[in-house]
Formats: C-alpha cells, sequence, structure tokens
C-alpha cells in the first residue's frame, strides 16, 4: 500500500475576503525530503504554511501530515519555526527549554544544551534581549530539541549572520538524512539550492513549479564562452532551435539551452572563444525563467 | 504551557503582596504611633465581616484586571503555544484555572492581612450575621465575574490590548450610572441590560450591602439572585473566551 505524503496540499484556497493569498495549491511532499517553498514576498508562502499547521481555515481544498488533518497531537512529532518571534520576551532561555522540556514528549534535553552551545545562546539572558538572530536561533533549537519528523520552518536564517545560515542548513540536512521531512521558505535561492532537493515556486498565491531540483538544473545547460576581446556577432551561429537564451557579461557570452549534443560549441568555434564550459542551470536561473515566464 | 501562566501569575501576586503589606505595614505604624492631632481609633471596636470581604473583593477585583486579558496577551506567541502536542482548549483552560487560583489567593492574602491587622491589641471584634454567608460568596464572585469579562471580550481579538483592564472600569462605572438614571425608551432598556454583564455593578452592590443600605441596584434579581447570576456569567464568559480564542485564525 501507498504510503501518503508527510506533507500534503490539495486543492488549497484561502481567500480573505476578495483577495486569494493562495489559490488552488496542490502540492505534495514525501518522507525524508526537503523541499524549499521560493516566491517574492506576497507570493503566499506563509499563508499556506499558516494553513497547514491550523492557524488558518482553508476556504476550500484540505492540508494533512502523513495523510490526517493536523490536531495537536500532530505536533508531537512537528515542530514549526515561524517567520516572526512568537516566544515570550520575559523568559530566559533557559525557561524557554523548560517549557519545550514540560510541553513536548519528545524533547531532548542533551539535544537542547548541545544546539543552545552552536549557537553561543546565554541561558540566563531574557528573550527580549536577545537579538533577532539570536531569537530565530532560539526557536530552531526548540524545534530541534523536540526530535520532530517533520519540520517547517518559515525564513528560518532570518536575522542570522552567514555562518549561522550555514549551521541551520546543516542542520536541516541532518534532520532529512535522519529521515525527517523538511519545508521552509526563503527568499534566498542560494539556501533552497544549497540544503532543498525538492523546490517549489510560488507567486501570486499560485503553484509555478514543483520538482526535485537536480532534475530541473539538468534539464538545461548554460554553455559560457569567453573570448579574449569584444564578443563578435554570433547571431547567426545561435540561430537554432536549441537556444532559448543568450546574455552577455563583458567577455562572456551565456547561452542557454535545452540540451547540449556538442552543435553549439561546433558553431562557436570559428570565432575563436578563449575557452567554452558547459554548465548546470542554477537554481537563480530556474527561479527567474519561471518567474518571468508565467507574469 | 501552564508553566508561562504560573510565573506570570506568581510574578504578579509577589508585587500584588508586597504592595498589601506595605499598606498594611504603614497603617499598623499610623495606629500604634499615631501623629498627634491625629483620630485614629483602634480601641476595640466591632469590625463587619463584610466590610474585610467589601475590602478583599476591592483587591481581588484589582488582580482580576491585571490577569484578565490572558489570552489576548499571549496573542503574539499562538506560532509557539499552538505548535505543542496541547490542545487549544486545555491551554486556556489551564491558563483560566491558574489565574482565579491567583484571584482567590489574593483575596485570601487580603483577608489573611486584615484580620491580622485587626488581632494587633487592642483587638477590634469581627462580627458576623445571616448574610455573611453570601456575602462572602459575592466578594468572591465580583472579581471572577471581572475577570470572566475582560477574557470574553478580548479573547478573540488578533492584536494585544492591554489595557483592557484598565478601560474596563471607567466603563463599567458609567455604564452603571447611565443604567440607574432615567434615560428615555429605548436608551433606559437598553442600559438596563447591558449592566447585567457590567461587574462593576455587581461591586456596588455589594457596597450597598455592606453598608446596610436597601439596595438601589439598577441589576434584577435580589443579593443572592444576583451573585448566583454573576457566577454564571463568569462561567459562561470563560466557556466563550476559550471557544472564540481556539477559532481565532492568525
Amino acid at each position: 500500500m501507498n504510503q501518503p505524503p508527510v506533507i500534503a496540499f490539495d486543492n488549497l484556497t484561502k481567500r480573505y475576503r476578495n483577495f486569494e493569498a493562495v489559490q488552488d495549491l496542490t502540492l505534495h511532499i514525501e518522507a525524508g525530503s526537503i523541499c524549499g517553498l521560493l516566491g517574492p514576498n506576497g507570493a503566499g508562502k506563509t499563508t499556506a504554511m499558516k494553513t497547514l499547521l491550523g492557524f488558518l481555515r482553508p476556504t476550500s481544498g484540505s492540508v494533512a501530515i502523513n495523510g490526517a488533518p493536523v490536531t495537536s497531537s500532530t505536533f508531537e512529532t512537528l515542530s514549526y519555526v515561524p517567520e516572526t518571534d512568537a516566544l515570550f520576551g520575559e523568559l530566559t532561555v533557559a525557561q524557554h527549554v523548560e517549557l519545550n522540556r514540560r510541553a513536548q514528549p519528545r524533547h531532548d534535553q542533551a539535544r537542547a544544551e548541545e544546539l543552545l552551545g552552536v549557537f553561543g545562546l546565554d541561558h540566563r539572558k531574557r528573550v527580549k534581549k536577545l537579538s533577532k538572530g539570536q531569537k530565530t536561533a532560539l526557536a530552531l533549537v526548540l524545534a530541534l530539541a523536540s526530535k520532530p519528523r517533520v519540520l517547517v520552518l518559515d525564513e528560518p536564517s532570518s536575522g542570522l549572520d552567514p555562518v549561522f545560515q550555514r549551521v541551520v542548513l546543516d542542520l536541516m540536512i541532518d534532520a532529512a538524512a535522519e529521515g525527517g521531512t523538511v519545508l521552509f521558505s526563503s527568499h534566498q535561492v542560494g539556501q533552497v539550492e544549497r540544503a532543498a532537493d525538492h523546490v517549489a515556486i510560488m507567486r501570486g498565491g499560485r503553484l509555478l513549479l514543483y520538482n526535485n531540483v537536480d532534475s530541473l538544473k539538468g534539464q538545461e545547460k548554460i554553455i559560457e564562452a569567453t573570448f579574449a576581446s569584444a564578443i563578435p556577432d554570433l547571431n547567426g551561429a545561435l540561430r537554432v532551435e536549441v537556444v532559448r537564451r543568450v546574455e552577455q557579461a563583458g567577455n562572456m557570452v551565456r547561452i542557454s539551452v535545452k540540451h547540449d549534443d556538442g552543435e553549439i560549441a561546433q558553431r562557436l568555434a570559428p570565432y575563436n572563444p578563449t575557452s567554452i564550459r558547459v554548465v548546470d542551470r542554477n537554481l537563480e536561473d530556474i527561479f527567474l525563467d519561471v518567474v518571468s515566464e508565467k507574469s | 504551557m501552564y508553566y508561562v501562566e504560573v510565573l506570570f501569575a506568581r510574578s504578579r501576586l509577589f508585587w500584588f503582596t508586597a504592595i498589601v503589606l506595605l499598606a498594611a505595614a504603614i497603617f499598623s505604624y499610623f495606629v500604634t504611633f499615631p501623629p498627634p492631632h491625629a483620630h485614629i481609633r483602634n480601641d476595640g471596636q466591632d469590625v463587619p465581616f463584610d466590610g474585610i470581604m467589601l475590602f478583599a473583593g476591592f483587591f481581588a477585583m484589582i488582580m482580576a484586571s491585571i490577569l484578565g486579558a490572558t489570552l489576548n496577551r499571549d496573542g503574539s506567541h499562538l506560532a509557539y503555544m499552538w505548535t505543542k502536542p496541547i490542545s487549544r482548549e486545555r491551554i486556556a483552560l489551564s491558563y483560566i484555572i491558574i489565574d482565579i487560583l491567583t484571584i482567590l489567593a489574593s483575596f485570601a492574602i487580603v483577608v489573611a492581612i486584615c484580620l491580622i491587622e485587626l488581632a494587633i491589641p487592642p483587638q477590634n471584634h469581627v462580627t458576623y450575621d445571616a448574610q455573611s454567608g453570601i456575602f462572602f460568596a459575592r466578594a468572591l464572585v465580583a472579581p471572577l465575574m471581572l475577570y470572566g469579562i475582560i477574557e470574553v471580550t478580548t479573547s478573540w481579538l488578533p492584536t494585544r490590548l492591554a489595557a483592557a483592564g484598565g478601560i474596563i472600569w471607567p466603563i463599567g462605572l458609567a455604564v452603571e450610572f447611565l443604567a440607574s438614571i432615567n434615560l428615555p425608551f429605548p436608551l433606559a432598556q437598553i442600559f438596563y441590560v447591558i449592566n447585567i454583564f457590567n461587574p462593576i455593578a455587581y461591586t456596588s452592590g455589594m457596597h450597598g450591602h455592606a453598608a446596610g443600605v436597601a439596595a438601589d441596584s439598577p441589576l434584577p434579581l435580589d443579593f443572592t439572585g444576583q451573585t448566583v447570576l454573576a457566577f454564571c456569567i463568569f462561567v459562561a464568559s470563560c466557556i466563550i473566551a476559550t471557544y472564540n480564542w481556539k477559532r481565532m485564525q492568525v
């Protein structure tokens, strides 16, 4: 029998009066996957997550975790790190850990202490005295100390410096390596590219694309040709069906092709480029293509 | 999640007790060492039990005002609170129960301090009558009703309304005043009904009763009936507040 997806949005629509924040979203995330949710501001990422967690009621459609509607018991194995600070300003770091210990049956004190050390958080400090990044770090510590099987993070590296951003991504990767499923939203394409195996791109409340990151990157190639001086007129050489887009930067020309069978390199050879290399498209190219194509 | 509310209530109860003790100490000092020409008497006079209850009830209402908007106060923490394996009803009820116990504790503390004050020689005598039992109940119920009304009026608000506990006092006094004067139809009827849900009106009723004055209250029912009604409003308020809170979309 097929296992249900760990996280499922089925035809989810969330409407506020005349504004549809999420429109007919269908997205299934399988066990062990790290899904990065990308989209510009107002894309509907946070609304989708809040509906998944039961903070908002769907206008139509449904959401499920492990095939079941979300109830309080869902949170025995699901941890959430919100975009905004939801911790208690008057409580200390240690009191938050104690609160988590009392509220979460799966709380692992040793793991909590280890993570507090990683982020250098002072037990005695009140949360209102922490920086934005430290608050995010504490929220992450509490989420991960509960040994979640499902981790939902809304802008998890918000306010963190680059070193701790890397730590957060590594922690997500570790969680997935241990069989956990991660859904996280981000504005930073590089973060999604580094940590996620699947990417979902939303805009204007609609899901524009959901696919495996490696497969997406492999679907098209970029041929980068560098010339010793100014780029010659290549129009004649590049008027073939496989070429999707041509960009120029300094002495380099980047040619997006649907597939590379060596034809473009052969066509460029007469123009004497100093180097030609074929690379995968990066996620930023894919994101910009998808968002601009559907606009 | 009750741990958060225990910490909050404990700190408020600590400061409440400290302030009441300080006030009692100052009072005791002036009674024991009255300033020249002052007319402070502490010569073994009778003190009605109802007066102590009125005094303790008033202080407990201050505590109820401080604690009243509990569910609304934690509105910005819902993303944390609602993602724990504890039902929302249980979270809300645990908060309310802790608050009720804190209000009762503040009442008991004031009563205890009053009795200790009165025991300082020369002793005063606390007098009881047949109505002392129901007066005790009313003095306990009035702060609880105030708590319930603040809770139910703020629990459904997505944004914080920290001043609710303070605002309700002038509003309550104004409503009681408007209910007691002869307004034209239908205003008189409207304010009469609104006043039934006004906790301040139930406190004024206590004051009149303690003073032995025939109640000219704009509330329906007799003193006992009003006390039962106030308790019912308190229970209903807590249930509705819990329902509103758990249905909130954030």
